[in-house]
């Protein structure tokens, strides 16, 4: 079953506009969906949605500049800096880039690996793809969930499942990498959560090990995941080359 | 200085970066500016205009940042994002691009984006490095990863002195938000011709499938019109990047 669409349609079709000029200008345009799909204790899905990701946070616009332009993550978390703020809320300021690979002895990290980037490992609350119940409105500089959903079985807890490995496609019409990161989640307590809020927490490095919240998505409508049910949150990144 | 982008164009980069802004999508801009003196000190030259030409490889970094991907696969079309360097090798490997090796060794080693010899920061008479110039007149193609024709480094006809690159300039306009980066270097004509500047690009120093010390372009501009350096005349070259934040 294909998932409804709910990104408004003018919203829509500005986004798709977007992506015209960026491939006509051969300025590189990144495009995040976030899917999300649960199911009832019998397997039923009794929600299947997907929409646009509305908010990378400042944490993401950090790496990218520092990225691509060849400059410290220095300085302070505001406007006019580029350092980055791990989800424990302490500013990460040093000479080194931020990158989401992860820290290693000579660079040699698989970002792909369980526990790099954006595969949270299992049982971990604080990398990949997170959940939790805090409504507060998305910011800029989020760093962190409003209130993620802890690890374990009790009331308003989830089983966080290992990051599934990457999907890569490309779409030869469009000229859209895309990258799929996906967790399920399990409510293995006794009553239903109602999720309102999904964010993306990348175990990179900057210098040291850094968990930096890269977006971070208020629900429109909050999602119920009633006991023994499951989640599956889907986030998927493009990048839309010009031909 | 004179802004070279034609206005139409111009009116659809306004556009793209008006949607970004209001969608909250990061757009970079980059601005390529070249100005001209002669041996007097008197600029010949000075003008400003869009680079139009971040090519693969600037994609493939980006697509290792924030698709969180490693830097794997063949070049070209596809799932492929490896990275191309100057010498036409695709470097591949299950880690991910970065402009700078950016983590710290066993041994406490470390590497700083703005260091001399990393990322952008040529060394002085490094012609592999940082901006460059060069005489050739190869169209921009997204997959190119070399310049056409570079000016090698020396006094010989058509040779450049690289002049070690400047460190990057950091600035903030809090009514646009804007974000913005200079990289700039400059060129020295110690030849005894004119020499007529066709393209400009900018090479990384940065880190690869396990490695540092991979040099690979991200931009590469062809100008037009060239760009004429009288002899004992000099080049400043800058790369001017930015990016709109959000409210």
């Amino acid at each position: 079953m294909e998932p409804v669409y709910i990104e408004p349609v003018e919203r829509e079709r500005k986004y798709q506009r977007l992506a015209e000029l960026g491939t006509r200008l051969k300025i590189p345009v990144t495009q995040a969906f976030l899917t999300l799909r649960v199911l009832d204790r019998n397997g039923q899905v009794i929600h299947h949605t997907k929409q646009r990701s509305h908010s990378w946070t400042r944490n993401a616009y950090q790496m990218l500049t520092t990225g691509i332009g060849g400059m410290r993550n220095s300085g302070t978390f505001a406007d006019g800096s580029l350092a980055t703020r791990n989800t424990a809320g302490s500013v990460i300021s040093n000479v080194y880039l931020a990158n989401t690979g992860g820290v290693s002895s000579n660079f040699n990290v698989n970002s792909e690996a369980i526990g790099k980037a954006y595969r949270g490992p299992n049982g971990d609350n604080v990398s990949g793809i997170v959940i939790g119940t805090g409504d507060t409105p998305e910011s800029f500089n989020d760093f962190a969930l409003a209130a993620a959903l802890a690890e374990g079985t009790g009331a308003g807890q989830v089983n966080y499942m290992a990051g599934e490995p990457v999907v890569k496609s490309w779409d030869a019409g469009t000229r859209t990498l895309s990258v799929e990161h996906k967790r399920y989640i399990n409510n293995n307590s006794p009553g239903t959560i109602t999720i309102k809020e999904i964010g993306l927490i990348a175990n990179g490095s900057q210098g040291t090990s850094l968990r930096a919240l890269m977006s971070r998505d208020v629900l429109g409508t909050p999602v119920d995941v009633p006991a023994s049910g499951q989640i599956l949150a889907i986030y998927t990144i493009s990048l839309i080359y010009p031909s | 200085m004179i802004y070279l982008e034609p206005a139409k164009q111009e009116r659809l980069y306004r556009e793209l970066e008006g949607l970004g802004d209001y969608l909250k999508v990061p757009i970079p801009r980059c601005f390529l500016q070249l100005r001209v003196t002669d041996r007097a000190g008197k600029i010949t030259h000075h003008a400003r205009q869009r680079s139009h030409s971040w090519i693969r490889n600037a994609y493939n970094l980006i697509a290792s940042y924030l698709l969180g991907i490693n830097a794997v696969g063949s070049w070209g079309d596809g799932t492929g994002t490896p990275i191309k360097i100057t010498s036409g090798s695709v470097v591949s490997g299950s880690t991910l691009a970065a402009l700078c090796r950016a983590t710290i060794t066993a041994s406490g080693y470390s590497e700083d984006p703005q260091d001399v010899g990393k990322a952008y920061i040529a060394a002085s008479g490094d012609n592999n490095h940082g901006i460059v110039a060069g005489i050739g007149a190869g169209a921009e193609s997204f997959d190119d990863y070399a310049m056409s024709s570079i000016c090698a480094e020396g006094s010989g006809a058509n040779q450049l002195h690289y002049v070690l690159e400047e460190q990057p300039v950091l600035s903030w306009d809090a009514g646009t938000r804007t974000l913005t980066i200079t990289h700039k270097r400059y060129m020295n004509n110690n030849s005894s011709a004119t020499i007529t500047i066709t393209e400009i690009g900018i090479i990384a120093n940065g880190a690869v499938a396990g490695g540092s010390g991979r040099k690979f372009m991200t931009a590469r501009d062809v100008l037009s019109p060239p760009v004429e350096i009288p002899p004992s005349g000099q080049i400043l070259a800058s790369y001017v990047l930015s990016l709109v934040y959000p409210s």
